[in-house]
């Protein structure tokens, strides 16, 4: 109960951090850029947003000196910034899901015809722009990708706080471990083979437009070199 | 008597630096200055308390309590303040307040308010360009909201101005008037752990070279000067970081030996500088 | 309660502390049973360690020159105390010794100095 109470202390801790820069406002810029790009390419918003958690954590890593100081005298268990930060990440990222999806839909039945985004017969149209959702597979299949983007966040986020005993550091990997599991076993119950999941990537790489691709590339490509970096710092720390 | 701090045999490696043995206790309700030349490894010992740094042997208690075993406890009652603001720069003090109080159980925005206001800081300016002295007051206003009973404080003056360092030994004075309340301080400044401090220690080289009752400390050395001619071998037993100039000698000199020494020779008393200064002429 | 600290004199300040307090009370200036600021208290407003200020109060305890109660502080010694009684005694013996050297030194016979004496003694209590 203390460690979740941590946790979600640590999250708004970094919410605070994070919404008191102007960086916010450039991450909702980047996200309205995305959202503009979607009305001409709805699949881009996707692409860009997979991005969206290493921007967070990016954001996150300038200030993370005195942040990581000030960690040090909390009352609190360290690894649970950690957490507190998955969850604050996956948290917007869920949202952001969410927001990519309606967009996309709108876009899709505006491109269909099916709606006039006039502001008459709204029932109507959310009708219409739910009727576009993907099938909850696809959705499941989704949101594994975001869960494994952010698994590759987080792992590198564990590497930076946990300058704790060896064993905290043990503890942060199996729950990050059990994380990608549950992506797997999502996929799983969903009862789609590992290769018609790969089958999938493959098509949804292929049909996208050679902008989007480059979008998805870049947000994957971010987060390694920020996971470098970031072990780099982490053992140097360690060895303090 | 209670201590606030015990620390028993501290050992930490590092490559090219070693802490040694360090062992030192806080009595309850009094202030220990910690002095020592850079890289003498107090920065060191302080994050081995906070439990910031990973230790290779050695037993740390905070208000009797394990420091790793209770850490989250202990630190409750612990408020540090370092020669660098912590706080996230671009961050104004209520945002600040809003982060630190979900940590603290006894948070206390009134106290928070309180000091705040009587240390001036504004509230509409982010705390990265706020003056050295006002980034310590701001530590240390975050400190004593959540009444924590050991204040730490690595470096606290330095880059501070003579009014503010005299503020600061003022609230030291009333934080440690309920007796309650315990202070460690590490400085370059020895001037103030000469004025206020009860306990010191001095680090020399990753050891301990002196710790106890600051008075006490301090009246076990003299600075001796004079003829070297006037010195016999059994004096020069008794010295510490002896150096013979053109015109004279100059040492640190064991007070207890002083009535072997001639009249010729001065004795005047020595200050922690003048201490850690012959010390490390010894070397 | 007025104490004045010279950080720059050779003297250990718990001393000057304790030279002043006793002087004020040999003077009269402090008054019997008066109440002294707190150890800690006086720390504070000198700036000076609590360590310090136990000391001198701890030595003057001992001469005698101030009492503690528990639960109350620190307070002047009344005169009926008796090792204040024997100090002040002490003091008033020293100065008889002194004025009958200066006395003899000035040639004057000891009916001389007694007469000087008692001219004093009646002065004093004149002016009371």
């Amino acid at each position: 109960m203390k460690n979740i109470k941590e946790c979600i202390a640590y999250a708004k801790y970094d919410f605070i951090n994070l919404k008191s820069t102007n960086t916010l406002g450039m991450v909702i810029v980047f996200m309205m850029f995305g959202m503009m790009a979607l009305i001409s390419i709805p699949e881009m918003a996707f692409s860009i947003l997979i991005a969206a958690p290493a921007v967070f954590n990016a954001l996150f890593a300038m200030e993370e000196e005195s942040g990581y100081c000030q960690l040090g005298f909390f009352p609190a268990k360290r690894s649970n910034a950690v957490y507190g930060r998955f969850l604050l990440t996956f948290a917007a990222t869920i949202v952001l899901l969410v927001i990519a999806f309606v967009m996309t839909n709108i876009a899709r039945s505006a491109n269909a015809g099916m709606v006039d985004l006039s502001l008459e017969n709204l029932p109507e149209q959310a009708k219409a722009v739910l009727a576009q959702f993907p099938e909850v597979t696809d959705m499941f299949i989704a949101a594994a990708v975001f869960l494994f983007a952010n698994v590759l966040n987080v792992t590198s986020l564990t590497l930076y706080y946990a300058v704790a005993p060896e064993k905290e550091i043990a503890y942060s990997f199996a729950v990050m471990g059990i994380v990608a599991a549950v992506g797997f076993a999502v996929v799983k119950i969903a009862d789609i083979s590992l290769m018609d999941t790969i089958e999938f990537a493959i098509d949804v790489l292929e049909n996208q437009t050679l902008v989007s691709v480059i979008c998805f590339a870049a947000g994957a490509l971010v987060n390694i070199p920020y996971a470098i970096i970031a072990s780099r710092l982490f053992i140097k720390r360690i060895y303090k | 008597m209670e201590n606030a701090i015990v620390i028993k045999n501290l050992c930490k490696i590092y490559s090219g630096f070693e802490l040694k043995d360090v062992s030192f206790n806080l009595p309850k309700g009094y202030i220990m200055g910690f002095a020592g030349q850079n890289g003498a490894g107090k920065t060191t010992t302080i994050r081995s308390i906070l439990n910031m740094i990973k230790i290779n042997s050695g037993e740390i208690t905070i208000f009797g309590k394990d420091n790793i075993k209770y850490e989250r406890e202990i630190k409750q009652d612990v408020g540090v303040v370092l020669d660098e603001l912590y706080f996230t720069r671009h961050l104004k003090i209520k945002s600040i307040e809003a982060q630190l109080k979900m940590f603290y159980d006894n948070w206390n925005s009134e106290v928070f308010k309180s000091y705040i206001e009587r240390f001036k800081l504004p509230y509409n300016k982010k705390c990265g360009d706020f003056s050295k002295g006002m980034k310590m007051k701001l530590m240390i206003a975050a400190a004593l909201a959540h009444d924590a009973k050991l204040l730490i404080l690595d470096e606290p003056t330095s880059g501070l101005d003579p009014v503010a360092r005299d503020e600061l030994l003022d609230i030291f004075g009333e934080i440690i008037e309920d007796g309650e309340h315990s202070i460690l301080f590490s400085t370059h400044i020895t001037a103030d752990i000469e004025r206020v401090a009860d306990y010191l220690t001095i680090l020399y080289n990753g050891k301990i070279y002196e710790t106890g009752e600051k008075d006490e400390i301090m009246e076990k050395y003299v600075v001796i000067k004079g003829d070297a001619a006037d010195i016999n071998e059994e004096i020069k037993k008794h010295t510490i970081g002896f150096h013979n100039y053109r015109n004279g000698f100059e040492s640190l000199y064991k007070a207890e030996y002083t009535d072997l020494l001639p009249d010729s020779v001065v004795v005047e008393k020595a200050s922690i500088d003048e201490i850690m200064v012959y010390i490390a002429k010894e070397g | 309660m007025n104490i004045v600290i010279k950080n720059k004199s050779d003297a250990p300040i718990y001393e000057q502390i304790k030279e002043q307090i006793r002087e004020q009370i040999l003077d009269g200036k402090a008054k019997e049973n008066e109440q002294l600021p707190s150890i800690r208290q006086l720390a504070k407003d000198l700036k000076i360690s609590v360590i310090t200020t136990t000391r001198a109060y701890n030595d003057l305890m001992e001469e005698g020159f101030i009492v503690s109660v528990s639960g109350k502080g620190y307070f002047v010694a009344s005169k009926t105390n008796e090792l204040l009684r024997e100090r002040l005694i002490c003091e008033m013996e020293n100065g008889l010794e002194a004025a009958v050297v200066n006395g003899r030194n000035a040639g004057l016979s000891d009916e001389e100095i007694k007469t000087a004496l008692e001219t004093v003694l009646k002065e004093i209590s004149d002016s009371e």
